[in-house]
């Protein structure tokens, strides 16, 4: 009986694929110039355009319907405020275009993600890419927050020392 | 005389040149005017992405063509965000646009339907959500 089931576990497993999906985090290097445009517009708002080129084609992914969203997050300091999938646009060279405004706060936690899958019937596939708005506003803003903390871990030591300094007499 | 004509000619000319900023009229929508329209809006909610927001359009008379559908967040100098939308065409014949918002702002939210009218440019059809889901949004508990 036992032998029964584990050959059975062992087709039913065999009988679904899964397939690794490529989850890409996109900086100004990768995605090169002219990726993520930002116009700055009235009271603090800035329109910004993503172009990107698309991994998927249809001939790619013949006999599968190919599905590909472009998804924009906006967070707030604690919880998500808006997720909505945005219209595309297509340039002379083929190239995708998504745009949106954004109120300059907002925008530095601000995500756009684009997703590529082929409806194939496989647990996962595709490609993930994912644009942190904040990666484009300001690169260096990951060292600039290295630094920040640093200062602060330095100053709480100087602290620490000045108080456990023994009082001489 | 025969130069100020000149000049003015030439003035004429160079405004006709100049790439000027595209207009829309936009018409601040009521709950009666959407119903003529054909225009309704449904709220769910949905896990932690908040509250879903499905808005439907008849493709007809003044809806028949739709440029854009484009959901705002705040109003003014407060406007958090805008964006176009992903247009779905259902069997119906009816276009449904959908986004999800966190609670706090659904009534701050709206959604503006930009229809072609020809040389003249688009119109604009702006719903403000509060006017259409205030009472939803105090019956779904997220």
């Amino acid at each position: 009986m036992i032998r029964y089931i584990a050959v059975l576990s062992l087709l039913l497993m065999g009988s679904h694929a899964d397939a690794l999906t490529l989850h890409v985090e996109m900086t100004p290097e990768l995605a090169g110039t002219n990726a993520v445009t930002m116009k700055a517009l009235k009271a603090g708002q800035t329109r910004f355009t993503i172009r990107c080129r698309p991994s998927l084609n249809s001939a790619s992914v013949s006999g599968h319907p190919l599905i590909r969203t472009g998804v924009l997050e906006v967070y707030g300091t604690e919880d998500r405020i808006m997720r909505c999938v945005l219209k595309v646009k297509s340039d002379a060279e083929g190239k995708l275009l998504y745009s949106f405004d954004l109120q300059d706060d907002f925008a530095k936690r601000a995500v756009f993600t684009l997703s590529e899958f082929r409806d194939d019937a496989q647990v996962g596939g595709g490609a993930v890419y994912s644009y942190r708005l904040i990666n484009f506003i300001d690169p260096q803003h990951q060292q600039k927050e290295m630094l920040r903390r640093i200062e602060e871990s330095r100053k709480a030591m100087l602290k620490d020392l000045k108080r456990s300094k023994p009082k001489i007499r | 005389m025969l130069a100020m004509r000149t000049l003015l000619l030439t003035g004429l000319l160079y405004l006709a040149t100049v790439p000027g900023e595209a207009m829309i009229s936009v018409e601040n929508v009521t709950v009666e005017r959407a119903e003529e329209l054909g225009v309704t809006f449904r709220v769910a909610t949905n896990g932690v992405a908040g509250l879903r927001v499905w808005v439907e359009a008849r493709s007809q008379n003044e809806l028949a063509k739709i440029t854009y559908a484009e959901v705002q967040v705040g109003e003014g100098k407060g406007r958090i965000m805008s964006a176009h939308l992903r247009e779905r065409n259902l069997k119906s014949g009816r276009r449904t646009y959908f986004f999800s918002v966190h609670p706090e702002y659904l009534l701050q939210s709206s959604v503006l339907l930009a229809v072609y009218q020809g040389p003249r440019g688009d119109v604009g059809y702006h719903f403000r959500l509060k006017d259409f889901l205030q009472t939803e949004s105090k019956k779904i508990r997220p």
